[in-house]
């Protein structure tokens, strides 16, 4: 099995084309999120473009950073306030004079208040009171469970006493810069490359065959009668799981070195967009949790492909019909936090929604399943398992003969 | 050892494909000869467990081949109509993905593709693409990968085709020396493929077996029935219409005609020792 596996990896896989593909993929993914960091995009304008004009601020950013990351004191926190206070002051008469100043961080008073609030007065001030605003929503729904008890709103009830199970003792010890961490969980372009690049190295595993008469082959021998669907599948699986740990590898290492990434150990609540996210992971751990997350979403994509590839005799049609896959599986994953049950069950169908992990767990988002509160992303990631069971049943069928109508004429057995 | 193909009939809704197939074989090569739609790829498709026959079954050796399960397969070689393989791959390592594909042990593989290749001539394009093989070469090379599993029965789809002259003849000489110890079904509509090297020929028509038997037998069949005439040119269209004639050859000035008829032609005919393209063609052109 694991030959059959190396060859059609071989085979399909490690071609030039893709592999080249692969290459130029991978450093375009790199300028992209070169191209975000130089302009500033992303997460509404948080950031400012990285150009001549700001290089002073940024400077005075990271050296403040330097000075303030790590474990979060009262010392930090004073500091961070007094400055606050200081510069508050200065410019409460209001002139928000620009006029180049001594004695400043940043070339004049208006710009250092600007700094020091946003990036650093507000994210401390969230992170030292984060523990008291999540006790008060714990709280809150201690009392919810008693309210909708009284009503015998199972639903309600369940999803309060999982916001006591789940929010209660959360806190956030240190303090780091997380928005780095929000733009990489928020970063998918990546996610449309590795999709470009499973269409390459997909749609041809079964049509080749076909058109290179190598499916009679196949079905004729021992092992292509009874292991190759089993190969090809897993061959697609280790091609899709290469492309994302390539991908996630790089989008991690160019925006550690762009953006200088720290406190991979802090909670990833510690990142104000996640404060109601319902795991309790760290940031490091969180992002492998959308890299697997993804894996599964990608893995059943791949699955729809390799089948569309299994029930044609040329690879144009499965190419056509994948980028509709890709565009229809898209347009539904965007309805994950729909309230609307017809439109939520489309998304949670769509492999595509798991692509979008940090979209599910930003906030606690839930099902009412039989009047149980279920987490979404567990409807999705068991609906996904069952689509990938069901499609790989049918790639069986269909990749066992290279024509609709044949069916296998031998038991497949071992020396029966 | 003894294939026994019993009432093969394959359906395809209502159309027929193959009708109440029978035929004994054995060691040696055989002919399968059929027009295109004939039926001889669903045939073959049948004998290599890629179709399940509609009715009838297989024998080898006295046990039904879905009996046996892949280990028939194993007993099996087959190289498939215009095969492309895979471009990207060196010969070597195809190969080994057949090798892997046909469960043969690691330990035999290099010594097995060695063999293979010295057996159809190829080995001097042990590492060359298999992109870069001419027409020739690569139809060599499936029949190196048909015979990887030292296959009892050899199954052939239009081997030839597209070939030049050269080239069918080092693969007729290649399948003559393999059918020693190995039963060969070769499947053509070209008749010279088969003609000098078949122990037996099968006519297949629209399904149906209708002629088997050595060339020699077949050609019994139409004994006393294939002339020669001269005849001019304006008379060609006219011997076209009323007679069957297989071949048209220019001479000085007029033509010789090749004619398949039960009675003399005419006066200027004389009869010729019949061959099995006659025979073809006293088939088909009924």
């Amino acid at each position: 099995m694991l030959r059959l596996v190396y060859y059609e990896i071989r085979k399909n896989y490690l071609r030039s084309y893709v592999l080249a593909a692969i290459l130029l993929f991978l450093v375009l993914n790199a300028c992209m999120i070169y191209r975000g960091y130089v302009s500033g995009d992303g997460l509404m304008g948080y950031f400012m473009p990285h150009t001549r004009d700001t290089k002073v601020e940024w400077d005075f950013y990271h050296r403040m950073h330097r000075q303030l990351d790590g474990p979060l004191t009262a010392d930090k926190a004073r500091y961070v306030s007094d400055e606050y206070e200081r510069l508050s002051a200065l410019t409460a008469d209001g002139t928000y004079n620009e006029q180049g100043q001594t004695d400043t961080y940043t070339g004049h008073i208006w710009n250092d208040y600007v700094m020091i609030t946003k990036y650093f007065y507000e994210p401390m001030k969230y992170a030292a009171s984060y523990e008291k605003e999540i006790e008060q929503v714990v709280v809150k729904a201690k009392d919810n469970v008693s309210f909708y008890q009284n009503y015998n709103n199972s639903y309600e009830q369940a999803k309060n006493k999982y916001i006591q199970d789940h929010y209660s003792g959360r806190k956030i010890p240190v303090f780091y810069d997380g928005k780095p961490w929000e733009l990489l969980f928020n970063y998918r372009f990546s996610d449309l490359l590795i999709l470009l690049l499973m269409l390459l190295g997909l749609v041809p595993i079964y049509a080749h065959e076909k058109e290179t008469k190598m499916d009679d082959l196949m079905m004729s021998s021992r092992r292509g009668k009874g292991n190759m669907g089993l190969a090809k599948v897993l061959s697609a699986f280790i091609y899709i799981a290469c492309l994302l740990l390539m991908f996630s590898g790089v989008n991690l290492a160019t925006f550690a070195a762009l953006y200088r990434l720290s406190g991979a150990g802090m909670p990833v609540y510690a990142i104000e967009a996640y404060q109601y996210t319902p795991v309790s992971l760290s940031v490091g751990g969180f992002y492998i949790l959308l890299i697997l997350l993804k894996m599964i979403g990608l893995a059943v994509a791949g699955l729809g492909l390799c089948l569309l590839s299994a029930l044609f005799q040329r690879v144009i049609y499965p190419y056509l019909l994948g980028v509709l896959l890709f565009i229809s599986g898209l347009y539904a994953s965007g309805y994950l936090a729909s309230v609307e049950a017809g439109y939520m069950v489309w998304a949670l169908v769509s492999p595509f929604s798991l692509l979008k992990g940090h979209e599910l767990l930003i906030d606690l988002l839930g099902v009412n399943i039989g009047y149980t509160f279920v987490l979404r992303l567990t409807v999705c990631v068991i609906l996904q398992l069952i689509i990938s069971i069901v499609l790989y049943g049918v790639i069986r069928l269909f990749s066992t003969s290279s024509r609709f109508s044949r069916s296998t004429g031998f038991a497949v057995k071992e020396g029966a | 050892m003894e294939l026994r193909l019993e009432h093969i009939k394959k359906r395809y809704g209502k159309q027929c494909a193959l009708d109440d197939f029978g035929a004994t074989l054995s060691e040696g090569v055989y002919g399968l000869l059929g027009h295109n739609g004939a039926g001889k790829t669903t045939l073959i498709s049948i004998l290599i467990g890629i179709l399940e026959a509609t009715e009838g079954r297989i024998l080898l050796d006295g046990v039904d081949v879905k009996q046996m399960g892949t280990r028939y397969l194993d007993r099996i070689g087959y190289l498939p109509q215009y095969p492309l393989f895979y471009k990207n791959f060196r010969t070597d390592e195809f190969l080994k993905y057949m090798c892997a594909l046909k469960a043969i042990p690691r330990s035999l593989v290099s010594s097995r593709i060695e063999e293979v290749l010295e057996q159809v001539n190829l080995t001097a394009a042990y590492k060359k693409r298999v992109g870069a093989l001419s027409g020739g070469m690569r139809q060599r090379l499936g029949i190196a990968q048909a015979i990887l599993n030292r296959p009892d029965i050899l199954v052939l789809d239009e081997p030839t085709a597209g070939l030049d002259p050269g080239e069918r003849i080092r693969f007729r000489n290649i399948i003559s020396r393999l059918s020693k110890d190995k039963l060969v079904l070769l499947a053509t509509h070209i008749v010279p493929d088969v003609e000098h090297i078949a122990k037996e020929i099968l006519i297949l028509n629209k399904g149906r077996l209708v002629m088997q038997g050595s060339p020699e037998q077949l050609e019994k069949q139409v004994e006393g029935k294939v002339w020669d005439v001269i005849v001019a040119e304006d008379e060609i269209e006219e011997w076209v219409e009323s007679y069957q004639v297989r071949n048209v050859k220019r001479l000085d000035g007029e033509f010789l005609l090749r004619i398949v008829s039960d009675e003399a032609p005419s006066g200027r005919s004389h009869q010729v020792r019949p061959s099995l393209e006659d025979v073809f063609l006293s088939i088909f052109e009924k």
